[in-house]
């Protein structure tokens, strides 16, 4: 049973994979899962006229390169406020498909939130 | 710098609160060390120490709901300046949702869950058994190291616990507090708009109560073994483990429906790592319960209950320490900042762990160990191989969950070491849903198949002859029922799948086995729903599973030709969105949906979305409306949540819920932009006069006061006037009316646009409209008259004015009285066929000089001026002017405004979605009837 157990641990741990970035994406063709930041300069489509499911953006990753990511969904709540991204998915020539993001926004407690009532 | 002196600060708050938090302190150190003292005392003494243990409690209890009952208070009366209220609420939260701001915050959970330790401590107090005051030094042991998580108290430079009674100007450090009046100037945070539901209020405190009774069994473990007492303490912990496993259970499915309900994932259970911890301690403890099962009616596996159990317990610790400190980080949607409290809570894991196994360890060699193995045709080897499982299902889950934590503890290493090896750091498996489905497949189809059969089994069957003949008899029949059904699945599935099939099957064994074992000798004996109950539920729940995972549909709309069919034909990929416009229909799958309607109410725009089944003929079947929402921040400036909507069948239901909504109605900034960037053109028309623009041409039909929009109130003294303006483009043959309007209040101005979403239209009246109607003072068109109070004179066309009467105290909306001012108001009544028309003109004096404010009439276009007093003989002189000449209005027309009226949304149907809803009751349930009936038999 012990045996076992270690059998399928090893298996599960083989599910187990670095944070990649747009290279090793382009290398392996494998689908991984990309830690990056949102590049707010750059331009955001989304048109739900003319396809619902095309959300297109520009991603940083950790290495510093920035590829232009296309979400085959509807554009996610609060995107531009996000910190963090995580892309999962796939490159396709020079734009990588994803299929997930995972978005960390910042935290609400900040410092110059503190609202002040209006006067009137 | 200088002292500060606040004002309208409550600090008594502050000071109590403090004080309450240190006597639960202290209580909570006093109930620890005394009920060690009581096992060192003397027979005789035994009885004063238990009094002032129990003394103890009580006054720990008063403290810790004096927190709480503080707390409560400061938050309902919205004291701002202490920073957790600040935090979680805001003068608009409705009152019912005050506990759940109270538990928001983590200091308010901690204080929840030592809540339900009284609770516990307060039935656990009124035993009978020998293990009372062990049982509550253990308890208080866990208590003592919940109080430390808000002490707010600094060691030197550490600090420990978060203290809920800080101020809001001790945590920050802001410009503001150099006010000292900053109290009346600060508003609240406001509590998280997402959880200001029904969920809130009920799911916390029941996780809480799940987690913190996971305990008790651990005080009956560690009292029954450090008091060599190794088997009597099986009896009484019984009922509190089944309790506990039934309300931990209950509380991690009112999550998952929570999450189902009211959130956009579209499913009940997404492996995040939050719910996985929290289902993790509920597998372990059940394991532990089948161990405890096998001790009381075998006296085996004595030891494997109290491991599993210390094991549940640690892992309740691991998991609070995962959800509080912050590591999860990117892998969880509920990744919660942490408050500091890292290094406490991994204090608390160690505590929890150390100190069992060090009871365990010294108590060991006196447990009763029977010398023969568990027979394979006994219930309790089974039994056991069953807890085993459950153990390595947990095991697997938290392996993978606890990736951060691992790399986490790879960079406190790299930092002893003074090196980076964040390049070693793992993330977590790329498809965490298959990931985890792959393993705890098989542990369903390992469990499903255990259940079955076993419950045929007899306790110490081995010593009975082995297996009886009616028990293979019964598992033939359990057999070839579930292999009816399991290929009855087989052709229900809309995927064919082998590893599925196996769990269906398991599934259906499971089912089958408890059924009938029910009909064969439940009847009988209503102590053995319990088991049924749990096990058919667990069946039931596998089916529901397979159901709603294999058979969840998207609906989307066809598309004969999908622009990357060819490129790519993944499922995956092929968007799960479809676009709706208002009033069009569109086939979605064997659906017609409309978008019917929208509308805005306080901070919700719900949306009517019409589903008609249809099929390939076009023949109508059933139809049913859902009405999903979309819900905006305090402010109403920004989408806070789109909360699904979903139709309930019994065999499945159908979720909708609306992913985007056009970028103007999503946010005041963005629609503010969109605003900005329209290109009006101006145009001067007259009635009946034609203008031209790119795509259409715009006819103004009529032009008049007395303009009333719908859900907007006017006021006396409004001036209002609107618009009829026919649009037609060049191939319609139809024609849009539209109606603009414009309302003057004082020195407001309230725009009302003339819209066609469709064409992208947007037409406005100009301001300029007021100069036009209204000329400044040009002494040839002004008219001077002189009334008494009460006279009337005649104009012309037939009209009379009549002064009718003064006000002495006037208010205007272009008038905003000052200090000193003298000012009266007079009230005109201008009689024109049998209609009336009031204006109040004013005379105000201001600082010695006299400024006439002038009142105006919308149709027709006068204006009043009350000029000069005489208080002698109470004439009064008042200037008007008319204007007939108004016959061109100023509009504005934009053709290149964003349509609003549309939205994306997805849908999905979710087929035995009410499988999973049943067997996790069904299980629950189980439990719940266990406890009752094992207390009942109990000693308690």
């Amino acid at each position: 049973m012990v045996i076992a157990g270690i059998a399928v641990l090893v298996s599960a741990s083989k599910d187990i994979t670095s944070y990649s970035s747009f290279q090793d994406s382009r290398q392996s063709g494998r689908t991984v899962k990309i830690v990056g930041q949102l590049a707010k300069d750059k331009e955001m489509e989304y048109d739900p006229v003319k396809d619902p499911n095309r959300f297109s953006f520009f991603v940083t990753d950790k290495s510093g390169e920035t590829v232009q990511v296309i979400l085959k969904a509807a554009k996610p709540q609060d995107f531009e406020l996000s910190e963090q991204i995580v892309v999962t998915g796939k490159m396709e020539g020079t734009t990588f498909i994803a299929k997930d993001v995972l978005l960390k926004c910042p935290s609400k407690y900040k410092d110059e939130e503190v609202y002040i009532k209006s006067e009137s | 710098m200088q002292e500060i002196k606040y004002v309208g600060e409550q600090l008594w708050i502050q000071s109590t609160g403090h004080f309450l938090i240190l006597s639960s302190f202290f209580s909570a150190l006093f109930i620890l060390i005394s009920s060690i003292l009581y096992f060192k005392a003397h027979e005789d003494q035994r009885i004063t120490w238990a009094k002032w243990i129990r003394g103890g409690f009580y006054f720990h209890s008063f403290s810790l709901i004096g927190i709480i009952g503080l707390i409560l208070w400061m938050m309902s009366d919205l004291r701002y300046e202490y920073h957790y209220v600040w935090e979680h609420v805001s003068d608009d939260l409705p009152m019912k949702y005050i506990l759940s701001a109270f538990w928001e915050g983590q200091e308010g959970s901690f204080l929840l869950w030592m809540f339900w330790n009284l609770v516990l401590g307060f039935f656990l107090i009124r035993r009978k058994d020998p293990f009372v005051i062990s049982n509550l030094g253990v308890l208080f042991g866990v208590q003592l190291l919940l109080v430390s998580m808000i002490l707010g108290v600094y060691v030197g430079e550490t600090r420990i616990g978060s203290n809920p009674f800080l101020l809001l100007r001790q945590t920050m450090d802001i410009p503001i507090f150099k006010n000292a009046d900053y109290v009346s100037l600060i508003k609240g945070n406001g509590m998280n708009p997402l959880l200001q539901n029904y969920w809130m209020l009920i799911h916390p405190p029941t996780l809480f109560l799940g987690f913190a009774s996971v305990v008790v069994p651990v005080c009956y473990g560690i009292s029954g073994l450090l008091l060599g007492k190794y088997e009597e303490w099986l009896k009484p912990a019984l009922p509190w483990s089944l309790f506990s496993a039934s309300v931990l259970g209950l509380g991690i499915l009112m999550g998952g429906a929570w999450a189902y309900e009211a959130l956009s994932f579209g499913g009940y259970w997404a492996w995040d790592p939050v719910e996985n911890m929290s289902l993790v301690p509920w597998l372990v403890l059940v394991g532990g319960i089948h161990a405890h099962l096998v001790a009381q009616h075998t006296r085996y596996s004595i030891r494997a209950s109290f491991i599993l159990y210390g094991l549940a317990f640690a892992l309740v610790i691991y998991s609070t320490y995962l959800t509080r400190s912050g590591v999860l980080g990117d892998t969880s949607v509920h990744a919660f900042t942490g408050l500091g409290l890292g290094w406490q809570l991994l204090f608390f894991i160690a505590a929890s762990v150390f100190i069992p196994m060090w009871v365990y360890i010294s108590a060991t060699p006196h447990i009763p160990r029977i010398k023969e193995e568990e027979a394979l045709s006994s219930r309790e080897f089974w039994m056991f191989i069953g807890s085993l499982t459950l153990l390595f299902s947990a095991g697997l889950i938290s392996f993978s969950t606890s990736i951060p934590v691992y790399n986490k503890l790879l960079d406190f290493i790299a930092g002893l070491a003074g090196t980076d090896w964040s390049e070693w750091h793992k993330s977590a498996p790329v498809d965490v849903v298959a990931h985890h489905n792959r393993f705890q497949l098989w542990i369903g189809v390992l469990i499903g198949f255990l259940t079955g059969f076993s419950i045929f089994l007899r306790y110490q069957g081995g010593k009975l002859n082995g297996l009886q003949k009616s028990f293979w008899k019964n598992i033939l029949l359990n057999s070839l029922a579930s292999l009816a059904l399991t290929i009855l699945t087989y052709f229900l599935m809309d995927q064919k799948s082998i590893p599925v099939l196996v769990l269906a099957a398991a599934g259906w064994f499971s089912f089958f086995g408890s059924l009938g074992y029910l009909l064969k000798y439940g009847l009988s004996n209503p102590r053995s729903y319990a088991s049924i109950a749990s096990h058919s539920g667990f069946g039931l729940l596998i089916l529901g599973i397979i159901f709603t995972g294999v058979n969840k549909k998207n609906l989307v709309p066809e598309r004969f030709f999908q622009e990357d069919f060819l490129l790519n034909d993944d499922p995956e990929t092929a968007g799960k969105h479809f676009l709706l416009i208002k009033e069009q229909p569109k086939l979605v799958k064997n659906y017609q949906v409309t978008y019917l309607k929208d509308t805005m109410e306080a901070r919700f725009r719900h949306y009517n979305i019409l589903f008609q089944e249809m099929d390939t003929m076009g023949n109508k079947g059933e139809s049913f409306v859902v009405a999903p929402q979309i819900q905006y921040d305090n402010k109403l400036t920004k989408v806070a949540a789109s909360n699904p909507s979903i139709k309930r069948y019994l065999h499945k239901d159908v979720f909708t819920l609306i992913a985007q909504i056009p970028a103007v109605q999503m946010d005041a900034e963005a629609a503010q932009k969109a605003e900005d960037s329209l290109k009006y053109e101006k145009y001067l028309l007259g009635i009946g006069d034609t203008a031209f623009g790119s795509k259409q041409y715009f006819i103004l039909k009529k032009f008049y006061s007395g303009f009333a929009p719908s859900d907007f109130k006017l006021e006396q003294g409004d001036l209002s006037f609107g618009a009829e303006i026919e649009v037609r483009s060049l191939e319609d043959t139809a024609a849009t009316l539209l109606t603009p309007g414009i309302i003057f209040r004082g020195n407001t101005l309230f725009r009302f646009p003339g819209e066609s979403d469709k064409k992208g239209i947007r037409i406005q009246i100009n301001e300029e409209i007021f100069e036009a109607a209204y000329p400044l003072e040009n002494d040839a068109d002004f008219k001077t008259i002189v009334l008494k109070e009460g006279q009337s004179l005649q104009i012309n066309d037939g009209r009379t004015i009549e002064l009718k009467s003064f006000n002495r105290e006037p208010s205007s909306t272009i008038y905003e009285k000052k200090e000193g001012d003298i000012a009266i108001a007079a009230n005109l009544i201008l009689k024109e066929g049998g209609k009336e028309k009031t204006v109040n003109p004013i005379y105000l004096i201001r600082e010695q000089t006299i400024i006439p404010i002038p009142d105006r009439i919308a149709e027709p276009f006068m204006s009043f001026y009350f000029t000069k007093v005489n208080p002698d003989n109470g004439e009064m002189t008042f200037r008007y002017s008319e204007n007939k000449n108004l016959n061109k209005i100023p509009v504005e027309i934009s053709e290149n405004a964003p349509r609003t009226d549309y939205l994306v949304m997805e849908a999905i149907v979710f087929p035995g979605i009410n499988l999973v809803w049943l067997g996790s009751l069904l299980m629950i349930s189980g439990l719940a009837a266990g406890a009752y009936f094992r207390k009942k038999a109990g000693t308690i």
